[in-house]
């Protein structure tokens, strides 16, 4: 029988500031050539004596058979050890998990919040190259200070619709005026046609929802990333149930249409 | 059958591993470790505890960097098991199929159910979900079942190979097979059971949840004592030698239940802990196993320090 609580050693291979308090890692598991995830999936990552927590991944699926990355930021005591990894240290992982965010089949806006946009990023590497579909990415963050990814955004800005507000500060070239992901949804244009996918604190997605909807968003191309408290990882625990999913194994990526009949939104 | 036969095969099993029944002590029940066959209780009386730390610990080790393996060998007899306890236990199969710890140490584990006869036992427990079925031995997962009639004839079952080898090695050679068809009866899940669900989640904004929620201490009494709560928290134990995952009960109710990295809670209010709790039962657990979350034993009324009824709220959401 297959232990589903097994703990698989990953170790080090790269470690890329973010900012202050969060940095990217990139692990290698013994096979890793076997690996597969979803972008939107999460990995449990866990030091022990320290805990074990969920963390998204954040690198590009079709990377998966050389490394997965995890972009994390420090929030207490885990996440503080975790920060202060170095190459070639272990740490020990189970997973993937969840079901991750569905296909991308039309146009694709990807709304991150604060350092929501970890695994947004996995679904913007994914499809970044297709010529099939347009990208728009929206962005809201605190400060410049507490961005993820930055160096990536000119890229982004390159070659996609992009959009950047910060919340106490402006940033030249990029956020002219003070505000929240909702302000930048009022006044983008969106692209037609298009899934989206939200990812951010969870206090923001009510208001999200709100405006998209004002902008005629059908919900039905609506998708939102949760967080929760997790342990088991596979539906069991119940501390990640919300209404008659497990965000664990169901989520964490759900329909506008689940949240809003859990009353969620 | 008579008694002193099923106390010589007691007698037998006390020698072969732990055994764990319920025991009178002063008005109630409880489920402890015996060593004699006389600490035994035979009324038929629901204990206020339940069997399920005998199955999933209050506390397990899932992994420990100086040890490989962990699985619990102990021989353990669950006797006396009411039915009502089985349907948990049942639901606990389900829920820990593909859990290894729980599967290794149920390997070692015999289930042994007692009644004083089941038709009486169902009209005192004053069951609000189900009605007696005469064949509620062939849907429940037990390994060997007595059930005492009112002449005081005992008769014995078998409910897997088992307890049919149990019963053989320790010379009982009058007993009937009972044939597993199923948790789910052939006619489908039980109407009650939807209809207690469909009364749950409809019924998210009835006032009853803020009535409760004024009177509730949130002290997770409920959740220790109910046969089908399973909620665990795993945690790390860093002890000067060794470093260890722990599994532990957990409780809804219980302040760190639900909360977040950055401290933010989903269950902040007792009534979204009262909801959430039921959700859990009469929504969750049909949706996943189409069986009983709650098998109307009662306990978590007994025990609650302000008296909440189960049953009468279920009632309330049923109107």
């Amino acid at each position: 029988m297959k232990n589903i609580y097994e703990l698989k050693p990953a170790h080090v291979t790269k470690v890329i500031k973010e900012n202050s308090i969060t940095n990217t890692f990139n692990f290698k598991l013994k096979n890793q050539n076997e690996f597969k995830f979803l972008a939107g999936q999460f990995m449990m990552i866990g030091v022990p004596g320290f805990g074990e927590c969920p963390i998204s991944i954040s690198s590009n699926p079709k990377d998966s058979t050389r490394h997965f990355s995890l972009t994390i930021r420090s929030v207490g005591e885990l996440s503080g050890k975790l920060n202060s990894l170095k190459v070639g240290d272990n740490v020990l992982v189970r997973g993937p998990f969840g079901n991750g965010f569905p296909e991308v089949t039309k146009n694709l806006i990807l709304i991150g919040g604060g350092c929501g946009f970890i695994p947004l990023r996995s679904v913007f590497e994914e499809n970044r190259n297709r010529k099939d579909i347009k990208l728009q990415v929206l962005v809201g963050c605190a400060t410049q200070d507490s961005l993820v990814f930055k160096r990536e955004y000119l890229k982004i800005k390159n070659k996609h619709d992009f959009g950047l507000i910060l919340e106490h500060e402006t940033m030249p070239g990029f956020a002219r005026q003070k505000g929240f992901v909702t302000d930048l949804i009022k006044k983008k244009k969106l692209l037609k046609d298009a899934q989206i996918f939200v990812c951010g604190p969870e206090v923001m997605y009510k208001f999200v929802a709100k405006e998209l909807l004002a902008k005629k968003v059908d919900p039905a191309n609506m998708f939102f990333s949760l967080e929760k408290r997790m342990h088991c990882g596979v539906g069991v625990c119940q501390h990640c149930a919300i209404g008659t999913k497990y965000v664990c194994k169901d989520g964490p990526v759900f329909s506008y249409d689940f949240l809003k009949l859990s009353k969620y939104l | 059958m008579k008694q002193p036969e099923i106390n010589k095969f007691l007698a037998k099993l006390l020698g072969q591993g732990l055994v764990y029944a319920p025991v009178r002590k002063g008005p109630v029940v409880l489920v402890e470790q015996v060593d004699s066959i006389d600490r035994i209780d035979w009324s038929g009386d629901i204990p206020i505890t339940t069997f399920k730390s005998v199955f999933l610990p209050p506390k397990e080790v899932l992994f420990d960097n100086n040890k490989a393996e962990f699985a619990d060998k102990i021989k353990k007899f669950a006797w006396g098991m009411n039915v009502l306890d089985l349907q948990a236990f049942s639901l606990f199969e389900q829920v820990f199929e593909k859990d290894i710890y729980y599967q290794k140490r149920r390997q070692n584990i015999f289930i042994i159910g007692f009644t004083n006869g089941i038709e009486d036992d169902f009209r005192k427990y004053k069951v609000f979900h189900q009605k007696y079925e005469e064949n509620v031995l062939e849907h429940l997962i037990f390994d060997v079942f007595i059930e005492r009639q009112k002449n005081g004839n005992m008769i014995v079952f078998s409910g897997s190979e088992k307890g049919q080898q149990l019963l053989e090695q320790n010379g009982i050679k009058d007993y009937e097979n009972i044939e597993f068809a199923g948790l789910v009866p052939e006619q489908g899940i039980n109407p009650i059971i939807t209809r207690n669900r469909q009364a749950v989640e409809l019924g998210r904004d009835n006032p009853i949840w803020d009535e409760l929620a004024e009177i509730c201490l949130a002290c997770g009494k409920c959740s220790i004592h109910c046969p089908t709560c399973f909620c665990f928290d795993e945690k790390d134990q860093a002890e000067f030698d060794s470093v260890k995952k722990v599994r532990q009960w957990g409780s809804c109710f219980y302040p760190e239940f639900s909360k977040t990295a950055g401290g933010n809670k989903d269950l902040d209010s007792v009534k979204k802990k009262l909801y959430f709790w039921y959700e859990h039962k009469f929504v969750r657990i049909p949706d996943e196993f189409s069986y009983y979350g709650c098998v109307s034993c009662m306990r978590c009324f007994k025990v609650c320090p302000v008296e909440i009824n189960i049953a009468k709220n279920l009632q309330a959401l049923n109107k």
